[in-house]
């Protein structure tokens, strides 16, 4: 059986909302009565509460419009198709490029290339690669920040 | 008060400020909401997990409706949540095939509509301002323009007062006001004590009431 202590404003006042939702078991129920039948500033706030959820019990969150699910199974498989496309296309890409740059050197070191053609392509290559690299860094970066993705129990 | 032509009078609040002992009608049960889905859950996710599609549709189809009022509470307005209800079945079904059989899906599926939502929210910031709630009851007589400018200024305010929220004190009050849940199925969802539950849920309240204004808690 629980003491029946006075009310303490500062620690007791979960009990006090609790109340209000049903959401008390017995003895902590029998606990605010009795604070209820003794103490003038517990029925104050309790009145305080009641009004408070009677007023959010009459809200709620708007539903969405009925045309929202109409292609909505559509949109998700497209979107999961999507994502998988670009991750072929990205690794594609990446296997065609690889093997491009391959190509590329052997051609500019075995053929017969003036010297300022040759660093041009050099040039232009490593300029291509630093701004593959900072977006793709860009990209990282944004994706290591992301605290919520892929979150499994 | 002026409320009182919008929305039907109850014994609790009409008695709420007595000075006698306030009459309080309280819920001794409120409907459990996280078993609805139960067996069926286990059942569409096992035929995912052999390799039937359908059990992923049976789930996002009866799921759907309820990612998008908890992602809307997070952010706010309807592209949004759209957005983010979309995103968090993705996730989910990427995931899908990890989840243990047994364990009970709804906390699984809320961290994943939450942290999506709240991805979203932080990424996109649209339509910031406004105002997801609506009234659930119709008045039943047609009340004065003023009146009807009051509780519409009430609404809003409210909302911005759930917004102003911190994060742990919004989510709890979202989830026992308008997603219907009980508060140990809360402390389930979020993995936390019953007693947290119940301190930042009165918190979040406290704070609220200071933001409308204590008398301007319709009576």
């Amino acid at each position: 059986m629980t003491a029946r202590r006075p009310f303490a404003p500062e620690t007791d006042g979960p009990l006090l909302s609790a109340y209000v939702d049903g959401e008390l078991d017995d003895e902590q129920r029998e606990l605010v009565e009795h604070w209820l039948d003794d103490d003038a500033r517990v029925r104050e706030e309790i009145g305080r509460l009641v009004r408070l959820k009677a007023f959010t019990d009459h809200l709620r969150l708007r539903e969405p419009p009925r045309e929202a699910w109409d292609d909505f199974r559509r949109r998700v498989v497209n979107r999961r198709e999507r994502s998988l496309g670009w991750t072929l296309l990205l690794f594609g890409g990446l296997v065609i490029g690889g093997y491009a740059l391959l190509r590329l050197a052997l051609v500019l070191i075995t053929a017969a290339i003036p010297l300022v053609v040759r660093l041009g392509v050099v040039l232009g290559g490593i300029g291509l690669l630093v701004l593959l690299v900072s977006v793709v860094r860009e990209r990282w970066f944004v994706r290591k920040r992301d605290r919520y993705d892929d979150v499994v129990r | 008060m002026f409320l009182s032509s919008l929305i039907p009078p109850r014994s609790s609040r009409s008695a709420a400020n007595s000075p006698t002992r306030p009459r309080v009608d309280v819920p001794r049960e409120r409907p459990a909401v996280e078993d609805q889905g139960g067996d069926h859950d286990q059942r569409d996710i096992a035929r995912f997990q052999r390799g039937d599609a359908e059990g992923f549709e049976a789930l996002m189809e009866r799921y759907r409706q309820r990612a998008y009022g908890l992602a809307l509470g997070f952010v706010g307005n309807h592209d949004d949540a759209m957005d983010a209800v979309q995103k968090s079945f993705i996730r989910i079904h990427r995931s899908l095939d990890r989840f243990r059989a047994g364990e009970p899906f709804f906390p699984w599926f809320y961290r994943i509509v939450r942290n999506t939502a709240l991805n979203q929210r932080r990424d996109e910031r649209r339509h910031r301002g406004d105002c997801p709630l609506e009234w659930v009851t119709e008045p039943d007589r047609l009340p004065s323009p003023l009146q009807v400018a009051e509780a519409e200024e009430l609404r809003v305010r409210l909302w911005a007062a759930v917004e102003a929220l911190a994060q742990d004190l919004r989510e709890v009050f979202l989830l026992y006001t308008f997603q219907g849940l009980k508060y140990r199925e809360i402390a389930d969802v979020l993995d936390i004590p019953l007693g947290t539950v119940m301190s930042r849920l009165h918190s979040a309240r406290r704070r609220i009431r200071q933001h409308l204004g204590e008398e301007e808690v319709p009576a």
